[in-house]
């Protein structure tokens, strides 16, 4: 006798929201089809603005980096009138990779394989012998580097589009520029990338990552024993923002989740452990802010946290230290993640170190946050080998508030709002 | 540090500061002097860096490689004195160097 596998019935749509009665899941499926992961390939990653880098790592003309975004090696340069480029990393010749190191200064690009050339405005320079091709080759501009279809800055963060008919980067960031104002307002000399990068990668769907950067609910569970460790720093029981983190929904998917919290802020937050030496230099600090954006803003950018996700995978953590972060799926459970430490120019050793310290202890890969993190994205990844029978992700937590809290999940409902809009309408805006 | 002139087709001179270690390329694009191209920036790959060497200096500086000598073939215009500027290195001893900007690159 046969037997009946009794699987869900699995609606095509992947994710569903009932408003009326405060429900909202999301099919597992979403984290393990690999149709869905070319789709997004399609639809989000050649569709949306996506971090590239920001305008402290090239500070000179003739300043170049090399990175994958996206899935595509680009280079990210000035040319020598200092004009900011977005170049495909491969030879117009027969597709080596042109520029090897990761960052430098040049004022042309040479590839390895055969010797062709190029000013680093893209332009073809290497002369060839007459007759070696034919007349009038290359006036088509075949030789020359091909640009990335679109780039632009808001603030100094620089994005890239692949698709040339894209709206503009501000009418996308919406709301999530004012938040962006707010990580670029912290010093009256800018920001700038400090240091090298973390690179790592992690057995789990990106969208994982989207979730967890902005997740208030999972900080007491996942993250107790650096709560322990904090308590020790501070003097007492560290409080968790609860009722005063606040989210907001930023438009086209992007979100922010602000609040208080216990641990310390180079850029306004006093804690004990930083001794007097510390509260006299925040105190002038703060004054400065003050002086400078108002009594309003200054309280937000010294006294509040901010975790915020800027559709598809750019997420920017405004905590003690500033994370800029963004990971990309090389397959539906595995994705790799790179970040860069963000901090005032003027800032001085002590705050630095501080601010390090932390980007390396916390939300380092090695540090008392990361890990647990992994883990527990990993563990959901394990877990959806169920979701044939056990399909669905619930974020309903805070649905029905008026004004949802840090440890709610309205932050991951704009997120996968704007995934639906696009994947399951096949809208590509 | 060496104190470099061009000589213009029009005539104009224009004296530029290099520093020791740099290219004479490197000094002109920095320094912004007209028709030094250096499309390829060093690479000896586009020939847009030719110089001519006032005949006094020529001797003073190291001679060319098979590599510049080939490239050399290329360039229109080309004289005793001509050389790829990219391949010259600066140091004190070319203090007061001269070179012509060929009329192919104005």
């Amino acid at each position: 006798m046969a037997t009946v596998l009794n699987k869900l019935d699995l609606p095509p749509q992947l994710v569903e929201e009932d408003r009326g009665r405060g429900l909202f899941r999301v099919s597992r499926r979403a984290f393990v089809d690999s149709e869905i992961y070319r789709k997004e390939r399609e639809l989000i990653f050649d569709r949306c603005w996506l971090y590239i880098g920001h305008s402290s790592e090239l500070t000179k003309p003739n300043d170049f980096v090399t990175r994958k975004v996206g899935g595509r090696e680009l280079i990210f340069n000035r040319d020598r009138k200092g004009e900011y480029h977005a170049f495909f990393n491969v030879c117009p010749h027969r597709g080596a990779m042109l520029a090897r190191d990761k960052a430098g200064t040049t004022l042309g690009f040479k590839c390895f394989y055969h010797g062709w050339s190029f000013n680093n405005n893209g332009k073809f320079a290497t002369k060839m012998v007459p007759g070696t091709y034919p007349e009038g080759f290359g006036k088509d501009g075949c030789q020359d580097l091909v640009p990335v279809p679109k780039l632009a800055e808001y603030r100094g963060f620089w994005f890239v589009n692949y698709d040339a008919g894209t709206i503009s980067l501000e009418e996308y960031l919406a709301d999530a520029r004012d938040f962006l104002d707010v990580v670029a307002d912290h010093s009256p000399l800018g920001m700038e990338i400090i240091g090298g990068a973390q690179e790592y990668s992690l057995n789990a769907n990106w969208k994982l990552l989207v979730e967890n950067s902005v997740d208030g609910y999972h900080a007491a569970e996942t993250h107790a024993t650096y709560l322990e460790y904090l308590g020790a720093a501070i003097g007492g029981p560290p409080e968790l923002p609860t009722g005063e983190s606040r989210a907001y929904d930023l438009k086209n998917g992007h979100a922010v989740i602000q609040g208080v919290a216990p641990w310390g802020r180079p850029v306004g937050q006093w804690i004990p452990a930083w001794g007097e030496q510390g509260k006299e230099d925040i105190a002038a600090i703060y004054a400065e802010l003050r002086g400078r954006v108002g009594d309003v803003r200054a309280e937000q950018i010294a006294l509040r946290n901010r975790n915020m996700t800027i559709f598809p995978n750019l997420v920017i953590n405004d905590i003690m230290a500033i994370t800029v972060r963004t990971f990309f799926p090389e397959a539906p459970d595995y994705m790799t993640v790179v970040s860069w430490a963000l901090g005032p120019k003027d800032e001085s050793e002590r705050f630095r170190k501080r601010r390090l310290d932390n980007f390396l202890e916390f939300l380092g890969p090695g540090g008392f946050a990361t890990p647990d993190d992994v883990e527990a994205l990993e563990s959901a990844q394990r877990g959806y080998s169920n979701y044939e029978f056990a399909g669905w992700n619930d974020i309903s937590r805070g649905m029905l508030k008026e004004h949802p809290a840090g440890d709610d999940e309205e932050q991951m409902r704009c997120f996968w709002r704007e995934w639906a809009r696009r994947i399951e309408g096949g809208i590509a805006a | 540090m060496a104190v470099v002139t061009f000589e213009h087709i029009d005539g104009r001179r224009e004296s530029i500061e290099a520093q020791a270690g740099q290219s004479l390329m490197e000094a002109a694009i920095y320094s912004g002097v007209e028709g030094i191209d250096a499309d390829c920036g060093g690479e000896l790959a586009c020939a847009t860096c030719h110089v001519v060497v006032a005949e006094e200096w020529r001797d003073k500086i190291a001679p060319p490689s098979s590599d510049e000598r080939e490239l050399l073939d290329l360039v229109v215009g080309k004289g005793p004195g001509s050389r790829l500027s990219c391949q010259i290195r600066i140091d004190a001893a070319l203090d007061g160097l001269v070179v012509g900007v060929p009329a192919s690159q104005h």
